[in-house]
């Protein structure tokens, strides 16, 4: 049997920061497609899409309108993209960090063409949480890590472990269901510093991150108090991450009827 | 400004060759690669807002010609040094020569724990 290729639909991730994060495997099939429909967040990328595919590339940037809701935007990006796909065109959907993070777009195209009968996948990238764990060294396998849209974990009343990491995305839109582009403090701010002060003193202190998209350049980290969240400026990069405030409770009888070393 | 930023950063993603030329050289592989004095600035500052906002910034009416990935090998780039080859950022591929700094000796690497 042939090694044949028959993806109608690809969504790829260019990385957070593209020069350097840009898979080869993504590389290959934004060249390869007839369409590559990007949502990108620098020129650079951007650029980089024409020039690999110089016939295909179409942006979806104009479906972002300040105050849209979010939801019509994203249907109309998937409207778009499988339509291509239903005209016979292989189509590539390009997107910043990983096209599977905190991208409704995307796995909704794909769940949505794969219905359909046509075969699509979808390429790992780098994410903002990839970035995130290299530029404060640490590993989600030394204290576990809880990952939430902020807003999510503000009106579902997530259940967390503060002996854990913990992500908070979105920060931009907290208590929003409309695209924005910067705020100074999100509308459910009052409610959020309430929800994590439930567990963390108020003086613990977070980080309010951004990851850099250009080489040499580093990271925006901004330590603030729980306190203080409602002070800080957020854009749409910008992510919550919670240290630790506690150790965790060991069991000290598992530990030794498993046989399992302490510390 | 040349507005030879912009495709600059295009060839360091798609050329490690040249990254890691840049990496271990980053002011000469800025100047053969046509940036001016303000561009090389912008880079060096290492400062997101001003890069992102000099990628908006249009050529000043001075400036060279559109830089072009196909082009041939600055004459900045002559001095002697070790040969760097540039992979698929020039087209076809060029062998040049640029002014080399000794590397530090290399520390012996720890396995990963």
């Amino acid at each position: 049997m042939n090694l044949t290729f028959d993806e109608r639909l690809v969504a790829v991730g260019t990385g957070i920061r593209t020069v350097g994060q840009l898979t080869g495997e993504a590389l290959a099939w934004i060249k390869r497609a007839d369409k590559v429909l990007y949502v990108l967040s620098d020129p650079v990328s951007e650029r980089l899409i024409h020039d690999l595919n110089p016939t295909g590339a179409e942006s979806l940037q104009h479906f972002y309108v300040e105050n849209k809701v979010r939801r019509e935007i994203y249907e109309q990006m998937i409207q778009l993209t499988l339509g291509y796909v239903r005209s016979g065109r292989v189509v590539c959907l390009a997107v910043y960090g990983h096209p599977g993070v905190f991208a409704f777009p995307t796995h909704e195209s794909i769940r949505r063409a794969r219905a359909e009968g046509y075969q699509a996948r979808m390429l790992p990238g780098v994410s903002a949480e990839d970035c995130l764990f290299a530029d404060f060294n640490i590993d989600p396998g030394s204290a576990g890590c809880q990952s939430y849209e902020a807003t999510d974990f503000l009106v579902n009343r997530r259940i967390t472990d503060p002996s854990s990491h913990l992500i908070l995305w979105q920060m931009i839109v907290l208590g929003d269901s409309t695209y924005r582009w910067q705020v100074d403090s999100p509308p459910a701010m009052r409610q959020f510093i309430a929800r994590l002060t439930q567990q963390y003193p108020p003086d613990h202190v977070v980080y309010v991150y951004e990851a850099s998209i250009f080489p040499g350049v580093e990271a925006r980290i901004e330590p603030v108090t729980i306190a203080q969240l409602g002070q800080v400026r957020y854009t749409t990069m910008s992510t919550l991450y919670v240290p630790p405030c506690v150790a965790p409770r060991a069991d000290l009888q598992l530990y030794q009827s498993l046989g399992i070393p302490l510390g | 400004m040349t507005g030879r930023l912009t495709p600059f950063l295009v060839a360091l993603a798609r050329d490690p060759e040249l990254y890691a030329a840049w990496i271990r050289q980053p002011e000469a592989v800025m100047v053969w690669a046509g940036l001016d004095a303000e561009e090389r600035a912008v880079l060096h500052s290492r400062d997101q807002d001003r890069i992102y906002q000099a990628l908006f910034r249009p050529p000043s009416a001075a400036a060279a010609p559109p830089w072009s990935i196909d082009g041939g090998v600055p004459s900045s780039a002559s001095a002697a040094g070790t040969a760097v080859y540039w992979g698929s950022y020039a087209y076809p591929p060029v062998t040049v020569t640029l002014p080399v700094t000794p590397a530090p000796p290399s520390s012996p690497s720890a396995p990963f724990a």
